[in-house]
């Protein structure tokens, strides 16, 4: 299926542009994974949390076509 | 207007307090955070706040929500800036109306505490020698630290402790 990312934060500085489309046929931890490797993102998963369409969702969240997937680094407001 | 809203640049703290009104209140509790300039004994010089706005709106108007719900308050007003800041800017500001002064500042620390827990902003923070790091909150991101956004929470954010500074 196609999928939207959205990069913000450090890790749109660490994979150098701010969205992109791929082709994925797993689940988003798989995805985050293998992203992680290959473009050699910081963050481990445990430190990302997951919006799936402007939503807060968990990991197994099940993926659809077309989905805009953001992963969110430690959140840092005030 | 919304309670929660989101906006570039620096607050206004004088206006939002002045438009925080209710004949009811007995006690007005205000918080504002400021850009400091000195972080980890590093001098900071900017500040570059972003944030996923449409996530931000609905987890904020929730945050405030919970608060009127949870204190009885008769109005809550939070705001978040975005964008470059300096020094001595107002990059967010909480206000709360209560009958009585306990439930105004219980209910004031509740709300700055959600938004720092579970707003997803983010901050860059920039050096006089030009170099930048980004600010984590190490606490929030992890869900067994106790303390996750709303609709993916296995435990009960309402108990998490306040993250280490503003």
């Amino acid at each position: 299926m196609n999928l939207k990312l959205r990069w913000v934060a450090v890790l749109r500085e660490e994979r150098g542009v701010a969205s992109e489309q791929v082709e994925w046929t797993g689940g988003a931890l798989a995805l985050y994974q293998d992203l992680r490797h290959r473009h050699g993102l910081g963050l481990p998963p445990e430190r990302v949390l997951l919006s799936v369409n402007e939503c807060f969702v968990p990991w197994d969240h099940p993926l659809a076509e077309g989905d805009e997937l953001i992963f969110l680094p430690p959140m840092a407001g005030g | 207007m919304s309670a929660f809203t989101l906006q570039q640049g620096a607050l206004d703290e004088a206006r939002l307090s002045r438009e925080l009104a209710h004949a009811g209140a007995g006690a007005q509790v205000a918080f504002a955070g400021r850009v400091r300039n000195l972080h980890d004994g590093q001098a900071v010089i900017r500040l570059d706040y972003e944030a996923v706005e449409g996530l931000c709106l609905k987890e904020g108007a929730l945050i405030l929500q919970e608060a009127r719900r949870r204190f009885g308050l008769l109005g809550v007003r939070a705001v978040h800036g975005l964008g470059s800041m300096v020094p001595g800017d107002c990059a967010v500001w909480v206000g709360v109306l209560a009958v009585h002064r306990q439930e105004a500042f219980s209910a004031c620390q509740w709300v700055i505490d959600q938004i720092k827990l579970r707003l997803p902003i983010w901050k860059c923070e920039f050096a006089p020698d030009g170099s930048h790091r980004w600010v984590n909150c190490a606490a929030c991101a992890h869900p067994a630290d106790g303390a996750s956004p709303s609709t993916s929470q296995k435990a009960d954010a309402t108990e998490a402790k306040a993250p280490p500074h503003v």
